[in-house]
Parts: C-alpha cells; structure tokens; sequence
C-alpha cells in the first residue's frame, strides 16, 4: 500500500470491502517510461511484474505504459500483453494521462478480476524500489458482501 | 436503507453492509473508475519521481554534472550554488 496523499480514501474502501470470490485473474499495469539512461528502473519493474505473474493466472493480460519495460516483457511474456502505450510520462504527469489510461484500460476488453498497478516508488534520493497497489473493478465492488467498518477507536 | 444493523455497526456509526446501501449503479461505476485514474496518477507521479531521480544519479556519477534537465531547470526551488565549508 502506497502513503501517497492522493486516494487514502478509496485504499481504505478497497482495504475493507471484501469480495465475494477472489478471482485470480489478474490486469498488471507496468509503470515505465520510454526513455533510458537511468539505471535499473525499467528492469527493477519488469522484474516485479515477472515474478509476481508466477502466483496468479498465467494468463493474466499486461498493459505497459513506456517502450522500455515493453521491450524487456515482449521478449520474457509475449503471449500476455493486451496494450502498451508510449509518450506517457516523458514529462511530468497530469491527472489528465492517467485518466486517459485508465479510460482505455476499462475499454479495452480485456479479462480480469482486480487490477494490480507495479511501478517504482521512490524510496530516497539513491535508491527505488518496485511496488504494486492494487485496485478492485466495478463487478467486485458491487458483489462485496460486507464492508468492514475500520477500526475507530474503541469498538 | 437496510434497517439491519448489529451492535458492532451501531457503535461505530456504520452499516454492516456495503449492500444495505441503496444504490444507482452508475455510483459504483464512476466510483472504480475514478478510483482506477487516481492509483493510475498516483503510480505515474511516484514513478516518475524515481526515474528522473535515477537519471540524476547516473549522470552525476557518470559526468559529474547535471544537464539536460529542461524542467528542473525552470523550477522555482533551484537551489543557491553550495559555497565550500570554510
């Protein structure tokens, strides 16, 4: 889980709504960027992708935003990638990219039952790390069973 | 709404169910769409933030400089030129 300001909110949804079934079917969502000379950061997250596809469905579909981890996963998953875009973050991010991104993911047809976002936090000024979130879909929202309150002081 | 509400739920104020609420379902679909772009924006700006970072440290340790930076350049906290330690 990321401590980023931006969705606590909805983390917290997802942290206490439990589905009623949990597929294994997974979309992963490979953050990198087009460009190189900057270390290990595209392997760092096509490493994470490789190895965290081995626990689910081995057919779980990829879509990659950045030519470099597309290259990197074409050769190691081939049969996986359903999308991959370009000319995504080669400047600083708007919420208006994402939103575009997601607008195609969600249109893309794909199968999936949650989708797993893996890209690079950055930890300090020398080092990243790969990390992944996950986010759940609009089917497993509306089929979770209970919502469980979060702990709020005294029950 | 759903008037089934057990002691737990009662103490804390919240429904039991995620279901006992009465809703449209265009409300749970904005909802996980929006809820996608926002992790979506949230990963890209973290990403993005490690990469130019990395960039940083390979160049500085391969040349020793920074150039090439277009943005950073223009950002209002550059800081001073570091003077020596007397």
């Amino acid at each position: 889980m990321f401590e980023l300001i931006y969705v606590p909110g909805i983390l917290e949804l997802f942290a206490n709504t439990t589905p009623e079934e949990v597929g294994k079917r997974k979309l992963f969502v490979v953050l990198s960027s087009d460009k190189g000379l900057c270390g290990g950061i595209h392997s760092s997250v096509s490493k994470a992708t490789r190895a965290a596809i081995k626990g689910v469905d081995p057919e779980s579909p990829i879509m990659i935003i950045g030519d470099k981890s597309k290259a990197q996963l074409s050769r190691a998953l081939p049969q996986n990638l359903a999308l991959t875009f370009n000319q995504i973050g080669r400047d600083i991010p708007t919420f208006a990219d994402a939103a575009a991104v997601a607008d195609l993911i969600l249109k893309s047809g794909a199968k999936y039952d949650s989708i797993v976002i893996v890209y690079n936090k950055f930890v300090s000024a020398l080092s990243f790390e790969a990390a992944s979130t996950e986010v759940q879909t609009e089917a497993s929202l509306r089929e979770a069973r209970e919502w469980i309150p979060p702990v709020i002081g005294i029950r | 709404m759903d008037p089934t509400r057990d002691r737990h739920s009662v103490a804390n104020g919240f429904s039991a169910g995620f279901k006992a609420y009465e809703m449209e379902d265009d409300v749970v679909k904005d909802l996980s769409e929006f809820a996608l772009a926002n992790a979506l924006y949230a990963a890209l700006v973290e990403g993005h933030a490690a990469e130019t970072n990395a960039r940083c440290v390979i160049t500085i340790k391969s040349t020793g400089t920074v150039t090439d930076f277009g943005f950073i350049d223009e950002m209002p906290w550059t800081a001073p030129p570091r003077t020596p330690a007397t």
